[in-house]
């Protein structure tokens, strides 16, 4: 018996590769050239259709540790990418053509790799074997409902609206205050107080912001009850005063009185490393929003560990309808890998396509394979897809609040260094785990 | 037009001088005694072939990638270097993991490590070879392979040996110290 994967984008490709670097027979469904998404142009697997960057190359940034982490695990997409790169500073950026070709020609040329060439409209029945879904946020539509159907509806969205995500460590606490509305006790946001002139400047800095632009195939109908800060700053100068940075029911200690209005940050995990920028989902620039963002009083310093976006997307709600190795809990032959279990990026669903093949590998034959560690980028990421969240499941990009926090004796200088020497031990430890756990048992699939 | 080419010139030799410096010769063998953490340590001024030591390695990389060493060269993780309290500066040992018999030969070109029982420390690229990644730490037995005599201008500087898994696959970047999403949206 073989493993088939829907889906020839990154998370498909790598995790074909994955399997097939094991000795499995895989089957590699893709739906180009027959049908295209319309962001699609291209017949080859592992087509890029955004940026051509796979962001920073340093161990010192999180997707630097997430792609060596990958490399270690002998990433096929990885390795594309170091043979196809092109001159980008600090960040890994590729030639898109010649990486899906690299890609392409690798996985049409592995013996136990057959590449079927159709759209796949309905999950198949668990005679048929595993199936991991890798299809990504552009889902055709049939499958889509096919999916949603299965898991029992309501456990996929169709675009995401995320708010940017800022390091706890990053804020300037002296010009914060803890606060819920209309609560005397000390709450739980932190709030950043602002004046009617700053608010003011503010509201013109993102209206002048560069914002990127819709796709052809997003709109904002998508949006609704979603919109993006610039969209309700361009309908008044008041509106977002109104909206998401109304002020009511919160008084500033330390003026006493109420102030013009907020931007409220929630805690985004429990740690407290994390904090979200309520309400502040948009579609400016990611460097036009660290400038405008950091005008806010106490985010001067302010460091990112997520910016904010609309996209039209596809996503599960992980947590709640998957389990640990990204099985469907209804149906565990039928696992998920890739941007459909609300990873962000490509790097980050690639790692999800390489994590969730290497398990189900394992899975299919009959053993229960060691979950990546959370000290480590892949581990981290993996983590975010069954943790059930307080508020609305969504997507994440790599970063550091995802991976254990260092201990406390390490200092701050060194902590960068301590989390990537300790992600790169204990990667290679869980692979030299899966290694021995795949050597010891019945090279086939049942 | 005469200025200009000695210009030219000038910066030309000096990046041929700056490239010899960085490959071969490093000036600073580091031989004079030096304390860290309360303990002071004194360099070995020759050492002999053969020399033996047994005891505990690690690794080490991430975060000094692109960094100068205690040798003033470019620290390169991906290179298999090494760093040892004594040794003189690009000796070339043999290290093998006594946990499973693997062995790499490795030039020193770095101090440490400075913690508990460890003898030494090795580059990322090393520790990859060896297998030791996972564990972190390994028991090692260090081998000696050439003489060297840090009191004499050394001949010659041995050359690093060459990985084989990996190979450096980013040239240096300055240190980016932010590590955020400012590079690129995908």
């Amino acid at each position: 018996m073989n493993i088939a994967v829907i889906g020839g984008g990154l998370a498909g490709c790598e995790a074909a590769w994955q399997l097939a670097s094991r000795g499995i027979e895989v089957r590699l469904v893709e739906m180009k050239p027959m049908k295209y998404s319309p962001a699609h142009v291209s017949a080859n697997l592992g087509e890029l259709v955004c940026s051509n960057s796979l962001r920073s190359h340093s161990l010192q940034a999180a997707p630097g540790i997430l792609k060596e982490e990958m490399r270690l695990l002998n990433s096929l997409i990885i390795e594309a990418a170091l043979a196809t790169r092109v001159p980008a500073g600090t960040a890994l950026a590729v030639d898109r053509s010649k990486f899906s070709s690299f890609i392409t020609e690798k996985i049409k040329t592995h013996p136990l790799v057959t590449v079927e060439r159709r759209e796949v409209h309905s999950l198949p029945p668990e005679r048929e074997g595993p199936v991991i879904v890798a299809t990504g946020p552009l889902t055709s539509e049939t499958l889509a409902s096919a999916i949603a159907d299965r898991l029992g509806g309501g456990g996929l969205a169709f675009y995401d609206a995320i708010a940017p995500i800022i390091y706890a460590e990053s804020l300037d606490r002296r010009k914060l205050f803890r606060a819920s509305r209309y609560d005397s006790q000390e709450g739980d946001y932190l709030n950043a107080p602002m004046d009617e002139a700053t608010y003011r400047s503010l509201v013109a800095e993102i209206l002048n912001a560069e914002k990127v632009s819709l796709h052809a195939f997003e709109d904002y109908s998508y949006f609704e009850g979603c919109l993006p800060i610039e969209e309700l700053a361009r309908r008044g100068p008041d509106t977002l005063a109104y909206g998401p940075m109304k002020p009511v029911g919160l008084i500033d200690p330390s003026t006493g009185t109420t102030p013009f209005a907020v931007v409220q940050l929630r805690m985004e995990n429990k740690e407290e490393t994390l904090y979200n920028m309520v309400g502040f989902q948009t579609k400016m620039s990611y460097s036009e929003q660290e400038r405008v963002f950091r005008m806010i009083p106490g985010l001067e310093k302010a460091e990112f560990a997520r910016l904010g976006s609309i996209h039209r997307n596809t996503y599960l709600d992980a947590p709640r309808y998957l389990d640990d190795f990204c099985r469907s809990t209804a149906q565990p032959h039928i696992l998920f890998a890739g941007q459909i279990t609300g990873v962000e990026g490509y790097i980050e669903s690639t790692a999800s396509g390489l994590a969730v093949a290497l398990m189900a590998g394992l899975l299919c034959r009959g053993q229960v394979p060691p979950l990546p560690p959370t000290t480590t980028a892949v581990g981290g990421l993996l983590r975010h897809t069954r943790t059930i969240p307080r508020r609305r499941y969504e997507p994440m990009n790599v970063n550091f609040g995802l991976m254990d926090a260092p201990p406390k004796h390490v200092p701050k200088r060194e902590k960068r260094t301590f989390l990537a020497t300790r992600a790169l031990t204990d990667i290679q430890s869980w692979k030299d785990a899966i290694e021995s756990l795949y050597e010891s048992v019945d090279p086939r699939c049942y | 037009m005469k200025y200009w080419q000695a210009v030219f010139l000038l910066v030309l030799s000096l990046g041929l001088l700056s490239c010899t410096a960085n490959v071969a010769l490093v000036k600073n063998e580091t031989g004079k005694p030096y304390s860290v953490k309360g303990k002071t340590y004194v360099p070995l001024k020759k050492v002999a072939a053969g020399h033996v030591q047994k005891g505990v390695a690690s690794w080490y990389g991430p975060g000094f990638h692109g960094k100068k060493t205690s040798s003033g060269e470019k620290y390169d993780m991906y290179n298999m270097t090494a760093a040892h309290n004594v040794l003189p500066m690009n000796t070339l040992i043999k290290v093998t993991n006594l946990a499973n018999n693997k062995a790499v030969v490795v030039r020193i070109n770095d101090r440490g490590p400075f913690i508990d029982d460890r003898i030494i420390d090795l580059s990322y690229g090393a520790a990859k070879e060896l297998g030791m990644l996972g564990p972190g730490t390994v028991p090692v037995r260090l081998a000696v392979l050439d003489s060297r005599d840090a009191t004499k201008p050394a001949r010659y500087i041995a050359e690093t040996p060459k990985p084989k898994f990996i190979r450096t696959p980013n040239p240096f970047y300055a240190q980016a110290s932010t590590g955020l999403l400012a590079l690129s949206r995908n």
